[in-house]
């Protein structure tokens, strides 16, 4: 692929926190920046064409698909990632409630359904399972853990109410 | 291969990129499609013209006169969302709710939407059936033209390559009118419509009958339709259950669906006459909000 074609730009983002300045290529969507330039691997390719809920992160707190995002677009903007939950080294109430109802499975949806679970728990924390169902309607899982998966984020709700 | 993206910040930035990289370079919005065509190699670009950060193109809804405006590159998350249109264009609030996923609803904006020109886009057909318009800018002029004539085939819209769409005009609507959106998909979210129906009528005064209906049609031919027949029947005849059920079958067999992987035409023809008795019911019962209560009871339900 020629590359030395086409033209490099500079990105200054911040990504769970952490102010950065990247240079990206055109072409690139967000979730390769994430993954090969950032190491942060905790988002996953699922599909790449924004259908599968893998790859969800949170731009400016609204969960977006970064797999069809480009990396261009991100400038300016606060990402927040998978790796960004956990403060201290402990888990985030969400994290322990998937690992305690049993909402993991392979995994490789989870960190998807837990970004998409965040956005909505950062709204709000008193909820009816149809809004968790409808916050998560973009994030497909093929061991099937969607019950467990609405318990696990109705009891993270209930236990961040509580804070 | 791409060789740049950029991102200007105002409309006339934008049509100057395009001016000077001509045929070379695409206007892209959310891009939730655009990108996965690229990657399909479906469409082949050398520039993108990113126009998500264009003030003059994500302008909030507004109300002017009796029209609602809204910059072409509003996500549709804010459309679904938002207090005015949900008031205003209830059927556009109601099929921007549908579309995709939360996550591609942040990104995908309601200009790309209808540039895109999928035969099935969610946003079109409430936007033709409550009259709305189009404005289109490029390098030295504007024009707009009614929500009808934007699309003409397939991913084929009446817009010049040079041209952007920068607003959608629609009328509020009124007392008198209601109007209904359903959409059949395969699941609940993440589904690419099968067949839906958008529908706005006016009531006459008197309650007996409506003065005025508009029906539109997606994902039954290769661009949203009007059903022009089932709407002549129901203003010439009087609005009870028989019309209805009759004009709904009119509709089902004025369109011309094709069979692929998600229905077959036999199908998609049926869920089109439940959705049209479904949505007239609705939009009728709907012109009827703000009324006194005792009038809801009673009149706002199909008489046999």
């Amino acid at each position: 692929m020629a590359r030395k074609e086409s033209v490099p730009k500079q990105i200054s983002l911040k990504v769970n926190g952490k102010a950065l300045a990247l240079d990206v290529f055109p072409d690139v969507m967000l979730v390769d920046v994430l993954r090969d330039q950032l190491k942060l691997t905790g988002t996953k390719v699922g599909c790449r064409k924004g259908e599968c809920g893998a790859c969800t992160i949170l731009i400016e707190g609204k969960p977006v698909a970064s797999c069809i995002y480009p990396a261009v677009r991100a400038n300016g903007k606060k990402i927040t990632t998978i790796e960004g939950l956990s403060k201290k080294g402990g888990l985030h109430p969400l994290q322990e409630a998937f690992i305690q109802h049993g909402a993991v499975q392979c995994g490789f949806c989870t960190p998807g359904m837990i970004m998409a679970s965040k956005a909505l728990l950062d709204q709000k924390t008193v909820l009816m399972v149809n809004e968790i169902r409808k916050a998560l309607s973009g994030n497909l899982c093929r061991c099937g853990g969607y019950q467990k998966v609405f318990q696990a984020v109705r009891s993270a709700a209930k236990k961040m109410r509580k804070e | 291969m791409i060789r740049d993206y950029r991102l200007p910040y105002s409309l006339k930035e934008a049509l100057d990129l395009k001016q000077q990289f001509e045929e070379r370079a695409v206007f892209v919005a959310g891009g939730t499609d655009l990108f996965i065509q690229i990657a399909e190699r479906k469409i082949n670009t050398e520039y993108l013209i990113d126009l998500t950060s264009i003030p003059e193109l994500s302008v909030p809804e507004r109300v002017r006169g009796n029209e609602l405006i809204l910059g072409a590159c509003l996500p549709v998350e804010h459309i679904s969302q938002s207090p005015l249109i949900k008031k205003c264009i209830p059927s556009l609030a109601m099929a921007a709710s549908q579309l995709g996923s939360p996550a591609i609803r942040n990104q995908a904006t309601i200009g790309g939407n209808l540039v895109n020109a999928s035969p099935a886009a969610d946003l079109i057909p409430p936007l033709i059936v409550q009259g709305g318009r189009a404005a289109i800018a490029k390098a030295n002029s504007s024009r707009s033209l009614p929500m009808e004539e934007l699309v003409l085939d397939v991913n084929k819209t009446n817009l010049q390559s040079s041209e952007i769409l920068t607003q959608i005009l629609v009328p509020v609507l009124r007392g008198y009118e209601g109007t209904a959106y359903l959409k059949f998909g395969l699941r609940n979210a993440l589904s690419i419509s099968v067949a839906s129906v958008a529908i706005w009528l006016r009531r006459k005064k008197d309650g007996r009958g409506i003065e005025s209906v508009r029906m539109a049609m997606g994902s039954v031919a290769p661009r949203v339709i009007r059903g022009f027949e089932a709407e002549a029947f129901l203003l010439g005849n009087p609005f009870r259950r028989a019309t209805v059920n009759t004009a709904a079958e009119i509709a089902a067999k004025e369109c011309r669906p094709i069979s692929d992987i998600r229905a077959s035409s036999d199908y998609r023809r049926m869920i089109i006459c439940e959705f049209v008795k479904l949505g007239l019911e609705k939009a009728w019962r709907e012109s009827y909000r703000g009324e006194p209560e005792r009038w809801q009871g009673k009149r706002a339900f199909l008489s046999r």
